[in-house]
């Protein structure tokens, strides 16, 4: 069992489900083998086969901390937020120095758009564990949504000191980046996720999607890249007030320029979707 | 050291009151610009309902409809209303009446904007499904082209 424990600290699920296979078909009521598969499933993304198996395993033992843990962020999956809560509160009153439980509540009300609330546990987890990797984490996030790309985030400080070297970590100065217009630094600390996380579908997405908005096709459509709606908003006033003042003093050049712009508009909607399709990672 | 707050281990997520990931700041932008003023607070509003703010919001949606009623009011029904109209249309000729709406539209999406920013990057950062913009952008669209039509006749009358 502690081969397995460590192999799922490892992530590796398929050397973890290898061994698992004789011990299970050996001993198949057995709680701790049960709920190491549970993990394991949860692990490899099957998540139907890990909530039947972890039901089991709390009929057994109710009070297993590890089988709640894993029930919560199941629950979380399906998003069944209601019974997360349920459980996750569960957990806190009965361990209410344990700095994970209060960081996995904040990536709960992350989920469900209570970013105060989510601050405020991030906050009450970091007194008791500073270096708490999950609170941090969530501290990060509430950062970037109090004030995208403005600030430095404390709590994005803090985990490049206390955990440099994890995914998670990776990923958020990856949004910082990306936040500030820095989109091909955020590119290259994201390609080389990729290559330590070759299967991780998010991390997939996120490169494509910083390959086209860094594409050198995409130059022209710089201002609603990086400024969004606000760009283009800004680009239809100028272009609709500019034209009616030229077309008074200048009725050619006038159309001349409203053809390059709707054909600017054109280019802004049909391109990136046709890029996008034509890209691979 | 002191243990956990009490209100922290309160649930929030009860029955009725769990917000949903509001519609997209591109659906909202172009129902905006298609669908003119009242289209524009159509999508603001249900984005309102969707987060649970709308006692925070019904303030702002009451006092720009009220904008909108005594604006085009004014706009029909007296001497600087009639110059303002005279000037635009003199400026943009038959475009002049789409143009307001969508000027006004999109300053109704970008005051939204502020409202639900901070719900907006929530949603966007947490990857959260949004409710399909198709469905609730067309009928804001129809139900603000309607709306106009019928508020400009009447305003006409």
């Amino acid at each position: 069992m502690q081969q397995v424990e460590a192999l799922l600290q490892r992530r590796r699920v398929d050397q973890a489900r290898a061994l698992l296979k004789p011990a299970l078909s050996e001993h198949p009521e057995h709680a701790g083998l049960l709920l190491q598969s549970a993990w394991t499933d949860y692990l490899d993304d099957r998540n139907d086969d890990a909530l039947a198996t972890v039901r089991q395993v709390l009929l057994s033992d109710p009070n297993d901390d590890s089988a709640r843990l894993l029930y919560f962020e199941l629950l979380m999956e399906r998003e069944d937020n209601v019974d997360a809560e349920r459980v996750i509160i569960e957990l806190l009153r009965e361990y209410p120095e344990h700095a994970h439980y209060y960081g996995r509540y904040a990536q709960l009300m992350l989920k469900t758009l209570n970013f105060d609330k989510s601050r405020q546990l991030s906050l009450e987890g970091l007194k008791y564990d500073p270096d708490s990797v999950e609170c941090l984490a969530a501290q990060t996030v509430c950062d970037f949504i109090e004030q995208p790309g403005k600030t430095t985030s404390q709590g994005l400080q803090q985990l490049l000191v206390h955990h440099p070297q994890s995914v998670r970590t990776l990923l958020l100065v990856v949004v910082s980046l990306e936040q500030r217009g820095q989109r091909r630094e955020a590119l290259s600390i994201a390609r080389e996720l990729l290559r330590a996380q070759p299967d991780n579908e998010g991390i997939v997405d996120i490169v494509k999607q910083l390959r086209l908005v860094t594409h050198w096709s995409m130059w022209p459509l710089w201002p609603v890249v990086r400024f969004g709606w606000t760009g283009s908003v800004a680009i239809w006033l100028i272009a609709v007030f500019g034209l009616n003042a030229l077309r008074r003093s200048d009725p050619p050049l006038a159309a001349t320029i409203g053809l390059v712009v709707f054909a600017y508009v054109v280019y802004s909607w049909v391109w990136p979707p046709i890029l996008k399709r034509l890209m691979r990672v | 050291m002191s243990g956990p707050r009490e209100d922290l281990l309160q649930p929030t997520l009860t029955g009725n009151a769990r917000a949903a990931a509001p519609y997209s700041v591109q659906t909202t932008f172009l129902t905006g610009f298609f669908g003119g003023p009242f289209g524009a607070l159509a999508i603001c509003a249900t984005n309102s309902v969707r987060l649970r703010r709308v006692s925070k919001d019904v303030a702002v949606w009451v006092v720009l409809l009220a904008a909108l009623a005594l604006g085009g009011w004014l706009l029909f029904h007296s001497t600087a209303g009639a110059d303002v109209r005279s000037w635009f249309t003199d400026q943009f000729g038959g475009r002049a009446a789409r143009l307001s709406g969508q000027v006004s539209g999109l300053a109704i999406v970008g005051i939204g904007y502020l409202l639900h920013r901070k719900e907006q990057v929530n949603a966007d950062l947490m990857g959260l499904t949004r409710p399909n913009g198709w469905i609730g952008g067309v009928v804001c669209i129809v139900f603000g082209i309607m709306l106009s039509v019928a508020y400009i006749s009447i305003l006409m009358e």
